[in-house]
């Protein structure tokens, strides 16, 4: 940690004392700027999230929106890095006492917050009291907010995986038909694609981020397509993991590289840089690059993950909205940030352009939502979702994607066969599964 | 030296006596050090006491937590990804230490001999040392991409087959080891060039009066001169690689790198800890890390010195 050595030489005692000092009178003065300045009138909700990049800034956009249209809440945003660091400071904050009054939670991420007791449960009756009724939602999104018997969380819209194309490349390879993409179900259909793409332009066929969690979602949409059973059951203490169905799937995996229409070895950022500047043909990846692409001004489309095997199914999550608790919330903050929630829920189609596929019925059943394209183009996704198992150490971001995603990665470039990625996936899963459970 | 020592002793002995008579400094004293005692102990002394305790229990970050005796300690003997983390580190201290040494040393003889401009290389070699880690770490993994990246790039058009420098077991730990010796080599540099300078100036005249050729001049005068500088970057520099964390971390986007390749020990620690809430565990093998790296540090000491008053001594 050579930058602690930096840190230490650079900054004097006093220094660090007098800076402390600031710290806690800006702390003090925080406080008494966010209680509320008009005396009860105005309730303040302090609302933490991890959008970034578009996502953003299309969420601040719709917060202002929403601050205008409404005086009698103020919402204070907090804006933080997603991933695993964000789940332990949403944690550490509930347990601490101080958490914020609406989080953005994923909904496989609920298993280690709902059973520690960190969330408030949504009684039908406080649901109904902000018109946020269960019907009113899309089901599996809905049902993913739940955790033992009880809702905790309301779904705010669906990010499923998708297959983006490069409208231009497919062309020349032969691969398009009345503006969209001829049907590409089946074990090789996709492959063989990217063999014509690579043979007609010379580009890569397909990409997707092999340093990171995206060999994993492949590899649970693979499987459950294969009709493999859900592959952690009881709460992470048993693993169904379907060898058979498992090791199909990776030899998928391997395919692209094995057939050498696969872009090379790239991080996330690498793997979206590398369909942005026309480099390879197909993408594989969740809907949210949207917008990136279209800044780019690419010729693209994006449709549902391709049915490779026997029945569909596509790795999904939700983004959803959750209340800590907080013993010190009096009942009409917690009123204010559920009429917040219920506002922002309303407010999903602006959200649904950023590539999300809304949640909430009214808005997903849209004449509006319909004519979004590329956007609404993988909205029957949702009739096949697959989230990831729920355990306490799995969900998105977890150390669970985590390690699958280094397990596979060896198979996607060749270096390993199936059956080792496997075998280190198991591992790991035999060593989360007995481990004591602390949630 | 031996002179230097004694009068160090004595001086210190004088002071001692003093403040046994002068009840007045002993306040004194008290009032200047106590703030930092106080922050002593609640930011370090505590934490590492309070971690030591933790380390008994099946402590959990948003639960409860029961005794667990020695279970954790039990836990950590028989976890393979603990001791290859703790390899991971180790590998990372040896690939790293030789160059940031031996590099520094060789700069700092350089530069030290060029009489124009020499500011603009201590700045050149300096500059990077200043940046943040995550600076450091962005310009370099979009160097070390793949197919676009600047060094591949470079290599393609030279002929040669491009290498996957973050995804291949083996090489990303050398790309890791690139990275904080372009990033940190200023510091050790620096640290050879002040030691260069104190060196008296005379003591090569006079050599050179008597024949002494640069190479001898350099054996005979500069190294063992330097050897306590040398002992010093040498030490520094082990306790700092073996903290190793954040570059890797960063480099491989919080993942434990290709086939499990470059998860150093305190990414392991953090990953229990942080990720999934064990602090009982992780506060185990944090213990079992500091108790090796304090081994470490001794012994690399002891090593080092020996060896530097070998030189010392020898004519």
């Amino acid at each position: 940690m050579q930058g602690e050595r930096g840190a230490r030489r650079g900054l004097t005692r006093r220094e660090a004392l007098v800076g402390g000092a600031a710290l806690g009178a800006a702390a003090a003065l925080g406080v008494t700027v966010t209680g509320s300045p008009f005396g009860g009138a105005t309730q303040t909700v302090t609302f933490w999230h991890l959008f970034g990049g578009g996502d953003g800034e299309r969420l601040t956009g719709i917060l202002a929106d929403i601050d205008a249209e409404h005086a009698d809440s103020d919402v204070r945003e907090l804006i933080l890095p997603w991933g695993n660091p964000y789940y332990t400071k949403l944690a550490l904050a509930a347990v601490g006492g101080s958490p914020p009054d609406v989080a953005v939670v994923h909904a496989t991420r609920l298993p280690s917050f709902a059973p520690a007791g960190l969330l408030e449960e949504l009684t039908p009756e406080l649901l109904a009291r902000h018109g946020l009724e269960g019907d009113r939602f899309l089901e599996q999104p809905w049902k993913s907010g739940q955790s033992g018997g009880k809702q905790y969380a309301i779904p705010l819209d669906t990010h499923p995986f998708v297959l983006y194309y490069n409208t231009e490349l497919c062309e020349k390879a032969g691969l398009m038909e009345g503006g969209k993409l001829k049907p590409l179900d089946g074990e090789t259909a996709l492959l063989d694609a990217c063999e014509a793409v690579k043979q007609e332009t010379g580009v890569s066929g397909l990409v997707f981020e092999t340093r990171g969690v995206t060999p994993w979602r492949i590899f649970l949409t693979l499987y459950t397509q294969l009709g493999g059973p859900p592959i952690i059951a009881a709460g992470g203490e048993r693993i169904d993991l379907d060898d058979d169905a498992a090791i199909r799937a990776l030899e998928w995996l391997a395919e692209p590289n094995k057939r050498g229409v696969a872009a090379p070895d790239v991080d996330y950022q690498g793997s979206v840089a590398f369909f942005g500047n026309q480099s390879a043909a197909f993408a594989l990846n969740g809907e949210w690059e949207v917008t990136t692409y279209q800044a780019l001004d690419l010729p693209f489309g994006m449709r549902t993950v391709p049915t490779f095997f026997d029945e569909p199914a596509t790795q999904a999550d939700s983004h959803t909205f959750v209340i800590p608790r907080d013993p010190d919330r009096s009942p009409e903050r917690l009123e204010a940030a559920m009429a917040f929630i219920s506002r922002l829920v309303g407010k999903g189609l602006n959200w649904a352009e950023g590539g999300h596929v809304p949640a909430f019925r009214e808005v997903f059943e849209s004449e509006e939502y319909r004519k979004l394209s590329p956007q609404s183009d993988y909205a029957s996704a949702v009739e096949n979702l697959v989230f990831d198992p729920l355990a306490w150490y799995s969900g998105s971001g977890s150390n669970l994607e985590t390690n699958a995603g280094a397990a596979f990665k060896p198979v996607v470039a060749g270096t390993q066969s199936p059956r080792q990625g496997l075998a280190t996936f198991r591992e790991y899963l035999d060593r989360m599964s007995t481990t004591r459970k602390p949630v | 030296m031996a002179t230097a020592a004694e009068s160090l002793s004595r001086a210190a002995s004088r002071t001692r006596t003093r403040s046994a008579r002068d009840p007045r400094s002993g306040r004194l004293a008290l009032v200047f050090t106590g703030p930092f005692f106080v922050l002593f102990v609640a930011f370090l002394f505590w934490p590492v006491v309070s971690a030591l305790w933790t380390s008994f229990f099946d402590d959990s970050l948003v639960g409860s937590a029961t005794w667990a005796g020695l279970d954790n300690y039990r836990e950590l003997v028989e976890d393979p990804n603990f001791w290859a983390a703790m390899w991971h580190t180790a590998l990372f201290t040896i690939l790293s230490v030789p160059p940031l040494v031996l590099l520094a040393l060789g700069l700092a003889l350089l530069v030290s001999r060029v009489t124009r401009m020499q500011w603009l290389f201590r700045l050149a070699f300096f500059a990077p040392y200043v940046l943040p880690v995550s600076v450091v770490v962005l310009i370099w993994n979009w160097m070390y991409q793949p197919g676009f990246g600047l060094i591949n790039s470079y290599l393609t058009s030279l002929g040669f087959a491009e290498v996957n420098w973050l995804g291949q077991p083996g090489v990303a730990m050398v790309s890791a080891v690139i990275v904080t010796v372009w990033w940190t080599l200023g510091f050790n540099f620096v640290l050879f060039l002040a030691g260069l300078q104190e060196i008296p100036r005379e003591l090569y005249e006079a050599a050179a009066t008597d024949g002494a050729k640069p190479g001898q001049q350099l054996r005979r005068i500069t190294l063992p001169l330097l050897s306590s500088t040398t002992l010093l970057v040498t030490t520094l520099q082990i306790i700092h690689s073996l903290k190793i964390f954040d570059q890797i971390y960063l480099l491989q986007l919080g993942t434990p790198g290709p086939e499990n390749s470059t998860r150093v020990a305190i990414q392991y620690i953090y990953e229990a800890g942080f990720t999934q809430y064990r602090i009982g565990y992780a506060s185990a093998m944090s213990f079992v890390f500091f108790l090796v790296i304090i081994a470490v540090a001794l012994i690399s000491m002891r090593l080092v010195r020996r060896a530097g008053t070998k030189t010392v001594v020898s004519p």
